[in-house]
């Protein structure tokens, strides 16, 4: 799958750990509330944050609190459906990078998801 | 070290810049940012300031323009350019965010910058200084009132206005005990330390207290002393507000006078004879051995005094006889006017022979001192009859012995001393 997929959410869903770290774009799957549930390879060699480090954290406040504002944190926080992208930046090992985000959430799938490409 | 090792300090690292909770950034000569932490991006990107990576001027400039201009002279000469910079800056909605920019020139091709939002604080300083301000102003204008902060010692330990006006200026009176502040010699002492404990129970005690002024003049205060508690409920000091209530006294205290005074003469009247000679009573109930002694007195001819001279002119000589009466005896003694022309004057502890050379001493006055009124001269006598008792706790009864011998002395031929 792409970055742009259309159906990004229910193929997102159906994928193991392992095959989201195969994608060549950053993943972050999280419960509802931002605590991460999965954190592809891609997201944790840019960030330079291992797995574990990440794994059962909250994202938006523990991870990266530059997410946790109303451009992101808040839009998952009040829209029930979403399927947003936006430009952005990321300071990945504190190197102001611009990236393309793509905010996903649905009634039909249990979690969350924050996509992200340079 | 392993390489694990160094690789786990790293991220370790890493996350600890991510969540560090100042925006801080660096970047080039030419303003290209190189680094910078995300609550940088968050605190830039809230403003609605540039953000990106290759504007670092810009976002400079767009912070503070004056320090913006400052670091490019300053590129040359590394150091501190400048430290907790204060600026105001409104968001896209209009909130008004109150920044400190500190900015560190490393070397010509590298400056720090950090940026604080210290809005809440601000605020907060704001709010207090405003609370301070207000304070400052209520207790400047507080007519009538006045306020002591205590420490738990019950000791002044700041001082305002309201109480420099009254009890001295400054310095002089942080550090005194507010207890120096009371009148020692007031009728009502009132227990400071009694009340303290009672306001830490109860959290206030009010009470009435006569205060000495630096002037030395006294006033009564009407004061609430209230229990400043700290964040754990313990007792920490306490405030004293009193409302000055002289006044009332004072009122108080004339209508009193008034309600035992004979308004003709200024002596006691029955009721204030009464009130004055209540505690001469108690004491002889508690058995503590002392004589009273009833001066009774009756102008002779008083009828025809008033037939000849008119009631202005019988009123004239009963303030006359007021005013000589008053003149002879002691401060302690009671002198009163139960009414028309009869005048009682009660004397303690003094033995008949004194008694009597006394009322003596009025008969004689009187004889000799009268009255010059509207060009014409009132001359009158006196009879005075005269009693005296041990133990005397029925003043009643020794007034009716003094109005006996003053009868038999008009009986006799008036203007003379009789003891009965």
């Amino acid at each position: 799958m792409n970055f742009e997929d259309s159906a990004s959410l229910a193929k997102l869903e159906s994928m193991s750990a392992q095959m989201l770290d195969e994608l060549a774009f950053g993943v972050v799957r999280m419960c509802p509330d931002g605590e991460v549930v999965d954190y592809n390879l891609w997201e944790s060699k840019m960030a330079g944050l291992s797995k574990e480090r990440v794994l059962a954290r909250n994202f938006f406040s523990e991870i990266a609190p530059c997410t946790n504002n109303y451009m992101i944190a808040e839009r998952f926080l009040n829209e029930p459906e979403l399927d947003a992208t936006l430009d952005y930046i990321f300071t990945l090992r504190m190197k102001p990078t611009a990236v393309k985000l793509r905010l996903l959430r649905s009634a039909i799938a249990d979690h969350i998801y924050l996509l992200a490409k340079r | 070290m392993s390489t694990d090792a160094v690789a786990s300090d790293e991220e370790s690292l890493l996350q600890f810049v991510y969540q560090f909770p100042v925006a801080v950034l660096r970047m080039s000569g030419a303003g290209l940012i190189d680094l910078m932490n995300p609550r940088a991006v968050a605190l830039l990107m809230g403003l609605g300031l540039p953000f990106r990576a290759d504007q670092g001027w810009g976002i400079l400039e767009a912070l503070d323009p004056t320090l913006c201009e400052l670091v490019r002279d300053h590129l040359l000469a590394p150091g501190l350019v400048a430290e907790q910079r204060p600026i105001e800056r409104r968001d896209p909605k209009g909130r008004l965010h109150h920044l400190a920019l500190t900015a560190i020139i490393v070397n010509a091709d590298s400056c720090m910058v950090a940026i604080e939002n210290v809005t809440s604080r601000v605020l907060q300083e704001r709010q207090l200084a405003s609370e301070r301000q207000s304070l400052a102003i209520v207790l400047e204008a507080l007519q009538g009132y006045f306020v002591l902060m205590l420490d738990l010692d019950l000791c002044i330990t700041q001082p305002n206005p309201s109480i420099e006006r009254l009890f001295g200026r400054g310095a002089t009176i942080v550090g005194r005990a507010c207890r120096e502040l009371l009148w020692a010699d007031s009728g009502h002492p009132v227990d400071l330390a009694a009340n303290a404990e009672l306001a830490v129970r109860q959290g206030w005690a009010s009470f009435e207290a006569e205060y000495r002024c630096a002037d030395g003049t006294v006033i009564w205060g009407d004061t609430m002393l209230t229990t400043i508690v700290d964040e754990a409920g313990t007792p920490s000091a306490f405030v004293i507000v009193a409302r000055d209530v002289s006044e009332r006294h004072r009122r108080e205290d004339d209508l009193i006078d008034d309600a035992l005074t004979d308004p003709l003469t200024g002596l006691l009247n029955r009721r204030g004879l009464a009130a004055r000679v209540a505690p001469w009573l108690d004491d002889a109930r508690e058995g503590k051995a002392l004589t009273i002694s009833a001066l009774a007195l009756d102008i002779d001819f008083f009828k025809r005094v008033n037939d000849r001279h008119g009631h202005d002119g019988g009123d004239a000589l009963l303030r006359h006889l007021g005013q000589l009466l008053s003149k002879q005896f002691r401060r302690g003694d009671i002198v009163a006017r139960l009414g028309g022309e009869e005048f009682v004057v009660l004397l303690r502890n003094a033995p008949d022979a004194i008694a009597m050379a006394s009322a003596e001493r009025v008969r004689h006055l009187l004889e000799h001192t009268p009255l010059v009124w509207k060009d014409e001269t009132i001359a009158v006598t006196t009879s005075i009859g005269v009693a005296s008792g041990d133990c005397v706790t029925d003043v009643d009864q020794l007034l009716h012995d003094a109005d006996l011998a003053l009868y038999r002395a008009k009986a006799k031929g008036r203007n003379q001393v009789v003891c009965l």
